[in-house]
């Protein structure tokens, strides 16, 4: 089951109100990159007219597709176009950042209460609620029409790889000012 | 409708690869048109002063709704040329082909 999807910097696509046709769409793309498929093999797949979210060419091209800003920043073609980075960056077309999580699969995840977040966060419980509400944590019930609701790991390392990166900036900033 | 082409070499000209937030940022400089679209890779042999160069080059299809778009896209093949560390960059407007020094 695609529930999110972690990029190669880390940033965490959440899945799960994606519609099914996008979804289906992901799959096969990560069954063609799981297959070994080449980047070119997987680049004809991901900017074709196949692609739910791209759009008939102004030139009616019969199978490539043009993609629209509105499009590019959907959580689909954000998935697929990592997918793409990753199969390049395996045959050595493109170099990963340091950092990247290159050996991670994208679509594997973990889910823990959010107990658990809020102690690996070092924040309090309500914190992590508010975080959920506006989308920095991804949570799902932890049972079907339950109350209770656990969350996701890889946003859960997303969450404090950017209060980190905000602090340091922050720290940056006040330094900066300071001298 | 004015169909203008991009080619961009994956590798600069010491052989190194450009990392996924150099095409991201080219691809989000295209997407000012109305949208961008990707073709096929392709082979290119080039000789400059006497070097000869082999690249694989990306291609990348606008479609400018007039004329007057157009110095804002040669303002991305400028840029592009810049950050991907490029003698030159190949395009194809219109039909008609030309390298921009």
């Amino acid at each position: 089951m695609l529930e999110t999807y972690t990029k190669l910097d880390g940033t965490v696509i959440n899945l799960m109100d994606m519609p099914e046709e996008h979804k289906a769409f992901l799959q096969r793309c990560l069954e063609k990159y799981r297959a070994g498929a080449s980047s070119q093999e997987l680049a004809e797949l991901v900017w074709s007219l196949e692609n739910p979210v791209l759009q008939p060419r102004p030139d009616n091209h019969p199978t490539r597709g043009l993609v629209t800003r509105e499009a590019y920043y959907t959580p689909l073609f954000q998935a697929v176009r990592d997918l793409l980075f990753r199969a390049e960056i395996r045959e050595r077309l493109v170099e990963p950042e340091p950092g990247d999580l290159v050996d991670r699969d994208p679509v594997s995840d973990e889910w823990v209460p959010t107990t658990e977040a809020a102690r690996e966060l070092g924040i309090s419980l309500p914190a992590v609620h508010k975080a959920i509400d506006t989308g920095r944590l991804i949570a799902k019930p932890a049972k079907e029409g339950g109350k209770h609701k656990v969350v996701s790991r890889n946003s859960i390392r997303s969450y404090h790889i950017d209060v980190t990166r905000r602090a340091n900036g922050l720290q940056n900033a006040r330094r900066g000012s300071a001298g | 409708m004015i169909k203008a082409v991009l080619l961009v070499p994956t590798r600069d000209n010491n052989g190194k690869a450009f990392k996924p937030k150099d095409w991201a940022a080219l691809e989000d400089r295209l997407l000012q048109f109305g949208g961008v679209t990707r073709g096929p890779e392709v082979r290119g042999v080039w000789i400059d002063r006497g070097k000869t160069y082999y690249d694989k080059s990306r291609v990348y299809e606008s479609f400018l709704s007039s004329w007057a778009d157009f110095p804002r896209w040669l303002e991305i093949v400028r840029w592009a040329r810049e950050h991907f560390r490029q003698e030159a960059m190949a395009i194809e407007v219109a039909g008609i082909p030309d390298i921009i020094r």
